[in-house]
């Protein structure tokens, strides 16, 4: 593992540095913070989800030669836009240079549109070494716009503008690697907002503002009262909730006709009002992530949730207690997408919750056991009744019991969500017990999970991992235990916790782990 | 102005006309005098490239009288399988190899199972349930949230084969992965290393846009000439060359590795940019026209699954036909996949059917004979596809494999791999060759050798140097 996950033996890393590569919504984001708003149509190379999220996947892709192409692409339709508008790129340039570009301008534009690009100053080298493609290629060109629109796609396709560049070093108080200035305003900028850090984030880098907490917190205040945050972390509950596999699935269209494309968008837009504006709710208890009774209904949703259909869009709704739903858990969207195409899977839905939200996972079925299902009988049986008679063997259900019962209490959802009392003309059984708790359907068990102690230390692992770009080490559980008392003293308010977060050791810092020869 | 603008009609133009609907060619053609009298070399003597494919397909097969023909041998002694049946204009491409095991061939999983067939095996994990323990993930079921330790073997002979094509490896795919998560293998069938997958490319129209902006190299701005453009992207190629190399010395080994092969990639697009006006990369010997495919990806309409995959083996035929790459990988669906299958009438997930008991086993092996039908597609369109006097599938080798073999019970033994192809004459074809207790390491073997790489072994599971010659012409 690129991180040193493997442990092993070795001297602790002193610090140094690591790449992670933007992000497609990271490049697109980048490129337009640089550029401005651009018409045409960019399509960065392909994400890769490792450990639950896309940020862990960006420390270790390669880019391919298929990628380069696809940045190359991007880069030239961009600059071919913006370069092929006289009055915008001398707005961007900020002059109007000779055709040999000589003029002291093209230098200053290398330099402010570099630093932009590349998070940081350029080097002399590096300067000159742009100002020689720019030069060239006006010769080759004949013009200076092309000239400076080959110069601008090159910045665009750097390695040092695709990757972050992140350094740290070994901080003697506390062991652990901290990061440098301006790996920090690159952090913090693309944490809380999802774009590069603006020119006065790096300034206050370079001026030492960053090596402190109360430094980074006040240069934090202004990138958490933007709107970006909201979507940003809008985007890290959606991602950890896996709500966009919602788009993805696939039902039996015998069953189920009104599955369509239309349907999947208002399921998935629904999830994301509803972490915006309940779970992220300015003052909001984080925690009504797992209980709240909010949900939030379009034409297409509003059967589902026995709710009046708004005139258009989407309304907010109070669930009743009829409904059976809470949280996120609740969602239509998450309910589909955690089913197979034509039944309801309560080992998958009890594996997801055990997997997502309590952070265990069993191992699968041990050799030599025969894990084809018997014959059903042949009379009618719910989901349960036969997964029950399938399972009850002592080696099965040994590990089924784990996440099976998590899995029945939400088996008043049908296949895509809708609620339902009878399956098969039997009556739904949803009850069960947690860590000796009794529920009885999908609302008390989120209220359970809410108070469950596994639950919220889960939610902040994977936060870790989402913000620092890789899965979590065995030295980074007292981090983790950290957040969890910073989330606490909070209020449990998750735009609270973030000031905290950002300036806390967890995030300005790297745990040192042990150098391993011939690790991968 | 506008319509002397029109008129420079620029490489970028006729990217627009494309996506209108007008087929263009990729590439530009190789003629007929570039090839020799008999057409089945190029003029200066160089033999048509072999290339090298993978079909692979999720949930293995049922070993038997679906799968097993009754007699092993050549030519007219042998039958294809009813399961193989859509392959009947195609038999004598076929070399189906059956009865290898992988280990000690008992039960293992889907996870074991992809990471024995495609890379060999590793060293590390998966080898056993206690080893998944070593996983710095911790507990985890088969490799979910895991990937293979080492590369796939298409990277293996990517890395032997490729020159100057401006793809070293092409990755395309049908099914979007849907089940348990499998980590990066459930989405991606090739690997350059531990997560470092290649994902494919599942929808027709971005595939198409891609191999077209590789054939006709995008435009530096509105009226630039081509040879003008190209000269200025070999200026900037150049350029993020010397910036890697100088980022590359502050960074650790890891990540070092990265930018080795982020370098590599650049190299590889700076070859593909033509260096003369007019004259681009050697060809393949006929690059057809395409058109821009209507059909779209798997997972927006599986009821029109078969026009999805058409697509798809049709764009694979004309990457190979224009010399775009060597080495091409189709990952039909992920291992261990649940997807269903509405367009033969499935409408539970082949996964979850293969351990849902005997009486779905009807059911399982319709799946198998659908996907099979499209390989056979994929088969058919290459050699539908001339090269010279012959055909696309004459010159090439495809290694079709599931991770499994009977799914029910994921038992290691008796996998059945369809190779299609005469890999340039290096493999005769029509032929059953079955043995027990032989290993998939060996035939992997076979084929980097087939594909003309100087190793003598393979595997980490199963390290072997035994090949199989009985295949070879």
């Amino acid at each position: 593992m690129g991180s040193g996950g493997n442990g092993g033996i070795g001297v602790p890393s002193q610090g140094g540095t690591t790449l992670r590569l933007l992000t497609g919504a990271e490049y697109l984001t980048s490129v337009k913070a640089l550029l401005g708003p651009l018409t045409t149509q960019l399509v960065p190379p392909t994400d890769a989800s490792v450990a639950g999220f896309v940020s862990v996947g960006a420390g270790l892709l390669n880019v391919t030669s298929t990628a380069q192409a696809a940045y190359e692409a991007a880069s030239l339709a961009a600059t071919a836009e913006v370069f092929g508008d006289a009055p915008r790129w001398q707005k961007l340039v900020g002059c109007t240079p000779k055709d040999d570009l000589g003029d002291a301008c093209v230098t200053d534009f290398i330099k402010t549109f570099g630093r932009s690009a590349f998070r940081r100053d350029l080097t002399d080298d590096e300067v000159s070494l742009w100002l020689g493609v720019a030069k060239n290629a006006a010769m080759v060109a004949g013009t200076a716009a092309q000239g400076l629109a080959t110069m601008t796609s090159g910045l665009l396709q750097s390695t040092n503008f695709l990757y972050r560049v992140e350094t740290n070093k070994l901080d003697g108080s506390n062991g652990r690697l901290k990061y440098d200035g301006l790996s920090m305003a690159t952090r913090l900028s693309y944490t809380l907002s999802g774009g590069p850090p603006s020119a006065a984030l790096l300034t206050a880098a370079t001026s030492g503002q960053l090596d402190t907490a109360d430094g980074l917190r006040t240069a934090a205040a202004p990138l958490l009262a933007s709107s970006g945050v909201g979507d940003r972390m809008t985007a890290f509950f959606s991602e950890y909730a896996q709500a966009e596999e919602v788009s993805l699935v696939v039902k039996s269209q015998t069953l189920f006709p009104t599955f369509n494309a239309a349907l999947k968008s208002s399921m998935l837009q629904s999830i994301q009002l509803f972490l915006r504006n309940v779970v992220l709710a300015p003052n909001a208890d984080v925690r009504s992530f797992y209980d709240s009774d909010q949900a939030f209904v379009d034409a297409n949703l509003a059967p589902f949730y026995g709710a009046q259909a708004p005139a258009s869009g989407f309304a907010q709704v109070t669930l009743p207690p009829t409904s059976g739903r809470a949280g996120i858990l609740g969602q239509a969207g998450v309910l589909a997408a955690q089913s197979q195409s034509d039944r309801t899977s309560p080992s998958r839905r009890g594996l997801f919750i055990t997997g997502t939200f309590l952070c265990t996972t069993p191992m699968p079925p041990p050799p030599g056991v025969d894990t084809s299902v018997p014959p059903v009988v042949n009379m009618p049986l719910t989901t349960r009744q036969q997964l029950e008679a399938t399972v009850k063997g002592a080696k099965c259900a040994e590990c089924h019991s784990m996440f099976d019962p998590l899995g029945f209490a939400l088996e008043h959802f049908d296949p895509i969500g809708r609620y339902r009392d009878t399956e098969n003309g039997l009556a739904i059984d949803a009850t069960g017990t947690v860590n000796g708790l009794s529920f009885d359907g999908e609302a008390q068990l989120a209220a359970i999970l809410r108070q469950d102690a596994r639950v919220l230390p889960c939610l902040l692992r994977n936060f870790y991992r989402h913000a620092n770009g890789r899965a979590e080490d065995d030295k980074d559980p007292a981090q983790i235990d950290g957040m969890g008392k910073s989330l606490a003293a909070r209020s449990f308010v998750w735009s609270s916790f973030l000031p905290d977060f950002v300036a806390s050791d967890a995030f300005r810092s790297a745990p040192a782990l042990p150098i391993t020869t011939g690790s991968p | 102005m506008a319509i002397l603008d029109d008129l420079k009609v620029s490489r970028r133009h006729a990217l627009k006309g494309v996506l209108s609907g007008v087929g263009v060619s990729l590439w530009l053609p190789v003629l007929d005098v570039m090839c020799n009298e008999n057409g089945t070399a190029f003029a200066q003597g160089a033999p048509f490239p072999t290339t090298f494919g993978i079909f692979f397909w999720g949930n293995g097969v049922y070993p038997g009288s679906q799968w097993t023909p009754e007699v092993t041998g050549e030519g007219n002694t042998w039958k294809l399988p009813t399961n193989l049946e859509d392959f009947a204009n195609l038999k004598d491409h076929m070399t189906l190899v059956t009865g290898l095991d992988m280990l000690d061939a008992q039960f293992k999983g889907h996870g074991w199972g992809v990471v024995y067939v495609l890379a060999g095996g590793d060293g590390t994990i998966c080898k056993t349930i206690a080893d998944i323990q070593k996983s710095p993930y911790g507990s985890l079921p088969e490799t979910a949230e895991g990937t293979q330790w080492m590369p796939t073997i298409d990277q293996l002979v990517a890395n032997a084969v490729h020159t100057s094509e401006p793809f070293k490896s092409l990755e395309t795919g049908v099914l979007k992965y849907t089940g348990l998560n499998m980590g990066t293998v459930g989405l991606n069938l090739a690997h350059t290393g531990p997560n470092k997958p290649l994902p494919p490319e599942r929808d027709p129209a971005t595939l198409f846009n891609k191999l077209l902006s590789a054939g006709a190299p995008p435009s530096t701005g509105s009226g630039t000439p081509i040879d003008v453009s190209n000269k200025l992207r070999r200026s900037v190629l150049d350029a993020l060359l010397v910036e890697a190399k100088r980022l590359q010395m502050r960074v650790g080994s890891a990540d070092a590795k990265r930018l080795d092969a982020h370098m590599e990639s650049i190299r590889s697009l700076e070859q593909s940019i033509p260096t003369t006006p007019g004259n681009t990369k050697p060809a393949g010997p006929t690059c057809p026209a395409v058109t821009a495919p209507t059909a779209q990806a798997a997972n927006v309409d599986l009821t029109k699954v078969s026009a999805t995959s058409a697509a798809m083996n049709q764009l694979i035929a004309s990457a190979l036909a224009c010399n775009m790459t060597r080495v091409y990988s189709h990952l039909w669906s992920g291992p261990r996949d649940d997807n269903h299958y509405p367009v033969i009438n499935v409408d539970t997930e082949h996964h979850s059917l293969t351990h849902s008991g005997s009486r779905d086993v009807p059911r399982v092996a319709e799946i198998q004979k659908y996907i099979m039908s499209q390989y056979a597609n994929l088969a058919q369109t290459l050699k539908d596809t001339p090269m010279g006097a012959t055909n696309l599938l004459e010159n090439t080798i495809i290694y079709g494999i599931s991770e499994l073999s009977e799914p029910g019970n994921h038992i290691m033994k008796d996998y059945h791999v369809v190779l299609m192809g005469h890999a340039g004459g290096k493999i005769k074809g029509n032929r059953h060759y079955r043995k027990a207790g032989r290993k998939v390491t060996e035939l992997m073997l076979t084929l980097q050798q087939v594909m003309g790489m100087n190793v003598t072994s393979f595997g980490t599971w199963d390290k072997t140097s035994t090949t199989m010659p009985e295949i070879l012409a």
